[in-house]
């Protein structure tokens, strides 16, 4: 695996520091745009990134709240938060891109599919649901959920990761230390903001209209949500296929090698595309 | 009786099928938006609509009076059962009919909108106009007559055939009995091997029936849209066999039907996948280059395939055909009205999501497009006489639509709209800019007189584009019929002119004019540039390319 580097850019957009990180790819990929979970900071999806085909460009960020980006001081919504990422695409040069969403990141990429169509090609959603109408996961698991603390003190993290990611954290220690470590807290504020941004918002009334080929992944060992929400969106959404891993709510990262060659045959495009250059009309002078 | 009117109906549609023309369908949308604005145009112009209202009522008057002498086109065969110009009250209702018709027609025609607007308007009220014509009622004599004759079993019939239809083919009437064929059993029958296949394209290399071939094969690379087996339809109407039995080795391409899992496949895809083609061809028969046909979309790949080829200085095809195929897309069809920057970036998007642009959803709205031919004469003959739908196999074929996959889709649907192909540079495959006129091998090019989809004035301005030297034949048929047309015909007929002029009516003017059939002039044609007589091979393929299994193969078979 050689090394790959991430530029780093933290830019300005609407009065909100942004933190993001683009790994450069070749021009013949659409780029992949990463929503991320809940209170967590971009570098947590460095070794998914690594996994994925060199080639392919990849932008992620931290929202508002969380890792490097400023905390605002009212809180926000996915629609505002789906804008936010369309000006941030637009401040970096982005035109069409595939977003890929994971957990809380999913419910943020269904509104951004959904608000900019001709914007998002293709649509991956992981481990995620369609927001207030779900069957949730345990209640003690969601109140462990509920707190950022696993955000702001690592070993906390550490002992109730088996709980709360399932999947491989139930059998291996280390990946939770692993995981702690890369976390970078912003503190508790960013975190309830997101819980909030959550809060009453559900996707059930408009997934039939997210028209974007979908790739939805699943783990059958999630605590947090359980497969049935996810078999509910591929069932919603007219052009998805459902993918079920055997691992539990981070496979992202846990099962990045076994999940990029999914997700990169679900991205994958022709290697040299027909170019077709329309004729340069002058405009009409009008009559 | 029924018969020959089985006959006379698939001979009306298969003069008129669509066949490959991978464009934009009319969204729904667009048709109403239309009528909406022929509705408006009633109320905007009051004055306009009442003169024409009342010049209606004064024809009405006529036509009740017995003196009106409005009747039928004589190309109308709807109205040629003697009741309707015997019968004094089915006389009242055909001329009320056509008296309405005629001046909503004028009507539109004289208002105040663009022509655009006022040929889109034309397209809605015909719509309507055809839709509502007395033969379509079950007032229809024939109907009536059948209805007694069989002492009521055609209506029960009838409505058999339209629950079924209603069920199994969407509502449109059948246009073919599709339990009457089955490919492989008595259509594509002809005998070959699958000699070479992959995720792509399948290729069929057939059996010579000669002792003795040419050097030069002839790979023949057919649309994208409808199966191969056009071209090796019957024992008769087989283009394949025809080319065996003239001493050549022959090769077609039988496309996969795509599904969703390859939506991303685009023209490069397809140009790849015939450059393998093309190396197999080559190499099982030992020749350095070949001969190649394309067909409507088949031509416009070959083209481009040939382009690329130009491009990299490879000398691997020595002369083509091309059969009713447009490159220079600037043609004034009916489509084409409803073609506009908007509907075609909806009809690419929608194929993009759902991965793939389904032949079905194509075949139907060109049945719109001649609703006469293609639908209410089913209507009449399936439900309305309880007749079985005819037995013909160019229609089954028709039926057996494929899908295409979203990219391709787009890519057509972007060559039709910036037509870069007249010129040079603007169309990139497989990472080479393509100039047509770099394409210097002769080539044989093919249209049909009659024919709507592929006009044979936009085929000759495209054979025009190339760098070749170009022997133009113009056949007298459809677009369908001018690929099917066996020797032995004493109605075919078929241009020549060895002068290209600039204008296609110029050429036509001073061409000549043979009979029967163009496979003729065109297996000269073919001979003249095949190289020499060889021993016929004895098997087909070779150790490389052995063959995997008889012909048609199994790509064929995908639905």
């Amino acid at each position: 695996m050689p090394q790959q580097h991430f530029i780093f850019r933290t830019i300005e957009v609407d009065g909100q520091f942004l933190r993001t990180a683009v790994r450069p790819g070749q021009g013949n990929h659409t780029p992949l745009l990463i929503f991320n979970g809940i209170g967590a900071n971009l570098e947590l999806v460095f070794p998914f990134v690594q996994a994925l085909d060199p080639e392919l460009e990849v932008i992620a960020f931290d929202v508002p709240g969380v890792g490097g980006s400023s905390t605002p001081l009212t809180p926000f919504r996915f629609p505002g938060l789906a804008r936010l990422a369309a000006r941030m695409l637009d401040y970096l040069g982005y035109g069409q891109i595939n977003v890929i969403g994971v957990s809380w990141g999913g419910a943020l990429a269904q509104q951004f599919a959904y608000d900019y169509p001709e914007r998002c090609k293709k649509l991956i959603l992981a481990a995620t649901s369609a927001g207030t109408v779900m069957v949730p996961g345990r209640p003690g698991v969601l109140l462990k959920m509920a707190s950022p603390r696993r955000y702001i003190q690592p070993s906390h993290g550490v002992k109730i990761a088996p709980d709360i990611y399932g999947g491989s954290f139930r059998r291996d220690p280390k990946l939770a230390k692993a995981h702690a470590a890369k976390v970078r807290s912003s503190g508790k504020l960013g975190y309830y903001w997101q819980l909030f941004a959550g809060l009453g918002w559900t996707s059930i009334h408009w997934l039939h209209r997210i028209k974007q080929p979908t790739l939805v992944l699943a783990g059958d060992d999630d605590p947090i949500i359980p497969l049935v929400n996810m078999r509910l969106l591929a069932w919603r959404i007219p052009n998805a296929e459902l993918h079920v891993i055997d691992d539990g709510h981070l496979f992202l990262v846990t099962r990045a090698d076994a999940v990029a060659p999914i997700i990169m045959r679900f991205l994958a495009e022709e290697k040299q595309r027909a170019v077709i250059r329309p004729q340069l009309v002058r405009p009409a002078t009008k009559p | 009786m029924a018969n020959k009117n089985n006959e006379d109906i698939s001979q009306k549609a298969s003069e008129n099928i669509l066949g490959p023309n991978p464009v934009v369908g009319i969204p729904a949308r667009d048709l109403l938006s239309t009528a909406r604005l022929v509705l408006r145009q009633t109320v905007k112009q009051p004055i306009h609509s009442l003169k024409h209202v009342g010049r209606l009522g004064l024809a009405v008057k006529d036509v009740m009076l017995g003196r009106s002498d409005i009747a039928p086109a004589p190309d109308d065969k709807r109205f040629s059962d003697p009741t309707w110009s015997l019968n004094p009250l089915y006389r009242r209702y055909m001329q009320t009919y056509l008296a309405w018709r005629q001046e909503l027609n004028t009507w539109i025609t004289q208002a105040d909108l663009t022509p655009q607007d006022i040929s889109r308007a034309q397209f809605v009220i015909a719509l309507m106009t055809e839709a509502m014509a007395p033969t379509n009622t079950a007032l229809n004599p024939a109907a009536l007559k059948r209805f007694f004759e069989t002492g009521g079993k055609s209506l029960f019939d009838g409505l058999t055939h339209l629950a079924q239809d209603l069920v199994h083919n969407g509502g449109m009437p059948s246009q073919v009995n599709m339990n009457a064929f089955e490919v492989g059993q008595n259509l594509a029958t002809t005998k070959g091997s699958v000699v070479f296949r992959n995720e792509v394209l399948e290729l069929i290399q057939y059996k010579p029936l000669t002792e003795e071939v040419y050097e030069r094969p002839v790979l023949v690379v057919p649309p994208q849209i409808n199966k191969f087996y056009v071209f090796d339809l019957s024992p008769e109407k087989s283009l394949a066999r025809y080319l065996v039995s003239s001493h050549l080795q022959t090769f077609v391409v039988s496309w996969r039907n795509p599904t969703k899992a390859q939506r991303e496949w685009g023209l490069s895809t397809y140009i790849e996948a015939l450059k393998e083609a093309i190396d197999a061809v080559l190499a099982i028969t030992g020749s350095k280059d070949l001969s190649m046909l394309g067909a409507c979309s088949g031509g416009v790949t070959t083209v481009s395939l040939l382009g690329h080829l130009a491009a990299l200085k490879e000398k691997k095809v020595h002369s083509f055909t091309l059969l009713v195929s447009v490159l220079d897309t600037d043609v004034k069809t009916q489509v084409a009205l409803f073609a506009d920057e908007k509907s075609i970036e909806a009809a690419r998007r929608m194929s993009y999501q759902s991965g793939v642009l389904e032949g079905r959803d194509m075949a139907k709205v060109f049945a719109w497009m001649r609703p006469n031919d293609l639908i209410w004469n089913y209507w009449v003959n399936n439900y309305l006489l309880g007749n079985e739908p005819p037995v013909f196999d160019i229609l089954f074929w028709n039926n057996d639509t494929t899908r295409l996959p979203a990219a391709l889709h787009g890519e057509f649907l972007e060559l039709f709209k910036t037509n870069p192909l007249t010129r040079p540079g603007a169309l990139e495959v497989c990472g080479t800019p393509i100039d047509l006129k770099q394409v210097k091998c002769d080539f044989f090019c093919i249209a049909g007189l009659n024919d709507h989809i592929t006009p044979w004035e936009a085929c000759f301005r495209s054979a025009r584009l190339l760098g070749g030297k170009c022997e133009f034949v113009l056949s007298s048929s459809g677009h369908i019929q001018s690929i099917l047309n066996p020797p032995g015909n004493p109605k075919g007929r078929f241009f020549t002119n060895s002068q290209m002029s600039e204008d296609p009516k110029h050429w036509l003017e001073t061409a000549t004019k043979q009979s029967d059939s163009w496979w003729q002039y065109w297996r000269d044609w073919l001979h003249a540039r095949a190289g020499k007589l060889k021993p016929a091979p004895a098997v087909l393929g070779n150790d490389d390319y052995p063959a995997l299994e008889a012909a048609p193969g199994t790509y064929v078979h995908e639905r």
